[in-house]
């Protein structure tokens, strides 16, 4: 009957065989379940494959196969939480720095604007302007 | 290349399986039948065998119906052994037919309707018994009642059952704790009954050497689908069994507190479970 997979009858022989102190049967039910979380929860990520948990399972579950695809889909899992944190950042980032530009244009263009119409102004530029006429009248 | 595609771990001993638990089982068993036999006559061996062969034909008809595999878990040998502890359990008395509704009950509603074997809550042979019990009290009620609890040597009926449990534990097939705990329990439950001036008749000491509580000890708190899954989750759940089967031999209406402590056990094991979990000491978590 090699190859044929019976039910988990929780006889704990795997949690007696397991080096790292895991309990495989539950970290069985829960990547059943999909439920990563508790798996990880449960120390999946601290399984070493040793694969102990298989040669003891008197019902001859493939628990080593599942717990590395276990670990695989918990550690995409990260990294598409790190891609995306990393996403966010940049997203935040660029927010802030159109948000800099913006209020440095709008500041600027303020000044130039209070400058145009500032009296001052006009009458510095009607002086220099007589100034470089002046200059054109007396040189040739 | 998808992780699972690295290939099976290093196998070099050949693993224990189900059908060789069981099958050690069944053996262990072999000594209470046997002495029952001799004790009760050759009734009880035709019993055992309708249980044992109407166990198995309803075992691989719920597989069929199920759409399962019938010969993987039909050899797997759990249906005859529920079949012979219900039976080991019940009166001579006790016509064919309601044998026949225990088995049916027990594999029936007790295991497969849970989804088979590993995921039945209750443990199958504890609810056939305490639906007769409950249903047909009258078949329990006689004064020379019963089937292990109340035979003319008990003594020998539990010496039989220990027998076939220490066998179990020399071949590592149970510990030895969860028995002990559950007799202690029993014990210190006694103790404490008929020093509060509670003595129940027949509770202490023969409750010690009634049949059902060494069965039950070495038998139904040892099963690891119904039982707890943790070394310290075990030893709570036997004791809890033991101290249940005094208390409710002392008060209930039943003629035997066993099945009903159990399934109050069983249902506990869930939280139980929840409760002992080993501590680890180093924990990753998803970030």
């Amino acid at each position: 009957m090699t190859g044929f997979e019976l039910p988990c009858i929780r006889c704990g022989d795997c949690a007696t065989a397991c080096p790292e102190r895991l309990q495989p049967q539950q970290l069985l039910w829960d990547l059943r379940a999909d439920k990563l979380k508790q798996a990880s929860r449960h120390g999946l990520l601290d399984c070493s494959e040793c694969g102990r948990c298989d040669l003891v399972c008197p019902s001859r579950i493939g628990l080593l196969s599942r717990f590395r695809d276990g670990k695989a889909a918990i550690e995409a899992g990260n990294l598409n939480l790190q891609q995306a944190a990393a996403a966010r950042e940049r997203f935040e980032r660029r927010g802030e720095r159109l948000q800099r530009d913006s209020s440095e244009r709008g500041q600027r263009e303020a000044a130039l604007a209070q400058q145009a119409a500032s009296t001052d102004a006009v009458a510095a530029a009607i002086e220099r302007a007589r100034a470089r006429r002046k200059q054109s009248r007396d040189q040739p | 290349m998808s992780p699972s595609a690295r290939g099976p771990a290093a196998t070099a001993v050949p693993t224990p399986t189900v059908a060789r638990v069981m099958g050690l089982v069944t053996l262990a068993l072999l000594p209470g039948v046997l002495v029952q036999v001799w004790i009760m006559g050759v009734g009880r061996a035709w019993q055992v065998l309708l249980a044992v062969a109407l166990g198995l034909g309803v075992e691989a008809l719920m597989l069929r119906l199920r759409g399962r595999a019938v010969w993987p878990f039909l050899s797997d040998l759990s249906a005859p052994v529920t079949a012979i502890l219900l039976t080991l359990l019940l009166p001579l008395a006790t016509p064919w037919w309601m044998l026949s509704v225990a088995v049916l009950v027990a594999l029936v509603l007790g295991k497969h309707l849970y989804g088979g074997l590993g995921e039945n809550l209750f443990n199958p042979a504890m609810v056939g018994y305490a639906t007769l019990l409950v249903v047909f009290p009258a078949n329990f009620s006689s004064s020379v009642f019963s089937g292990a609890a109340f035979t003319d040597r008990p003594a020998f009926t539990a010496a039989s059952f220990a027998l076939g449990g220490l066998f179990l534990i020399v071949k590592k097939i149970i510990p030895w704790q969860t028995p002990l705990a559950m007799l202690g329990a029993a014990v210190i439950a006694a103790l404490a009954l008929n020093a509060a001036g509670l003595p129940a008749p027949g509770l202490f000491p023969q409750s010690l050497f009634s049949g059902s509580l060494a069965l039950a000890a070495f038998f139904i708190v040892t099963d690891p689908v119904t039982g707890c899954i943790s070394p310290r989750g075990r030893l709570y759940f036997a004791a809890g069994a033991g101290l249940l089967t005094v208390t409710l031999g002392r008060w209930s209406n039943m003629s035997d507190g066993l099945p009903f402590a159990i399934l109050l056990m069983n249902a506990a094991v869930p939280w139980l479970d929840r409760t002992t979990r080993p501590s680890r000491s180093k924990r990753v978590q998803v970030q």
